[in-house]
């Protein structure tokens, strides 16, 4: 029996709100989350997938298949992947929530760099914005810190 | 690929990812330095998680894979920063010999342990004395 993709069976996935994505299994692999459950034999249709909305799910796969195309070459992958993280922030961290979930370390390296990229050289007062964070430094602190600190922010 | 509606600045889910301190050291493990170190004033966790001599480690280990682990960030002038590994023949407690094809012999002449956070005062013998970044606690 063959297992190359034109023959590779169907992997049924069930996100968190109900949606049920129906994956070739050399594709869904990619998640070793998946690939542990396929490989024991606990791969029973669909397999749940509880933290992995139905919107970031399709994301996902849609990586991995591209990421499973054997005939995809590295400047292809590259340029596709620059693409691919050209999105909305939410959803690049649904996205790095459910690589860390699924366990996909390509797709977590490349996020994680593009989140890095966006928040890099911004003052700390965009970054308690955009991950909502209390500044739970007194101001003594806080500007003691500064200080240490101050050639990084010429 | 956007979603549609307009993009607001803060998202649910970037808060439960800087939650997340394994996510969120992935995040920052891929920042250059001087990004880490204006974000430790950012909150008590963060700066915990940045000045963690294992993170320290695990970044240099990322960014300069080739080079010895320890070492020193110079910042030459306030114009650029530079990475100086230690030379592990040359050194002890308080004087370490440092080599670099680029710059001078540096010898530390006062090593002054300033805070518990990695940041440490050291003297160049050098007319260029000021202040450098040690981004290495653990070898001092």
């Amino acid at each position: 029996m063959s297992l190359s993709p034109s023959t590779s069976k169907m992997l049924s996935l069930k996100s968190s709100d109900g949606k049920v994505l129906e994956v070739e299994e050399h594709v869904a692999v990619l998640c070793e989350t998946i690939k542990s459950l396929v490989e024991d034999g606990c791969a029973d249709s669909p397999i749940p997938l509880a933290n992995v909305d139905g919107a970031t799910l399709g994301n996902v796969m849609e990586w991995c298949k591209k990421h499973a195309d054997q005939k995809a070459s590295a400047d292809d992958l590259e340029d596709w992947d620059a693409e691919f993280v050209e999105r909305d922030q939410g959803e690049l961290y649904h996205l790095i929530m459910a690589a860390n979930y699924l366990n996909i370390k390509g797709l977590l390296d490349l996020i994680c760099q593009k989140v890095a990229d966006m928040i890099k050289g911004k003052h700390p007062e965009k970054i308690r914005e955009i991950f909502n964070i209390e500044n739970d430094f007194t101001p003594e602190q806080q500007e003691q810190i500064r200080k240490d600190n101050s050639w990084a922010f010429e | 690929m956007t979603s549609a509606g307009k993009r607001s600045l803060h998202s649910p889910a970037a808060e439960t990812v800087a939650g997340n301190g394994d996510l969120l050291s992935e995040i920052l493990l891929r920042l250059p330095v001087r990004s880490l170190m204006r974000f430790e004033s950012v909150s008590k966790k963060w700066l915990s998680l940045i000045s963690d001599p294992h993170f320290a480690q695990d970044h240099t280990r990322r960014h300069n894979p080739n080079s010895d682990s320890s070492g020193l960030l110079l910042n030459h002038n306030y114009a650029g920063i530079q990475f100086i590994p230690f030379n592990q023949n040359g050194g002890d407690e308080s004087r370490v010999r440092l080599s670099n094809p680029d710059c001078p012999v540096i010898f530390i002449h006062e090593v002054n342990e300033e805070s518990s956070t990695n940041r440490i005062d050291i003297y160049s013998s050098e007319t260029r004395s000021g202040r450098y970044v040690l981004w290495k606690p653990g070898l001092l």
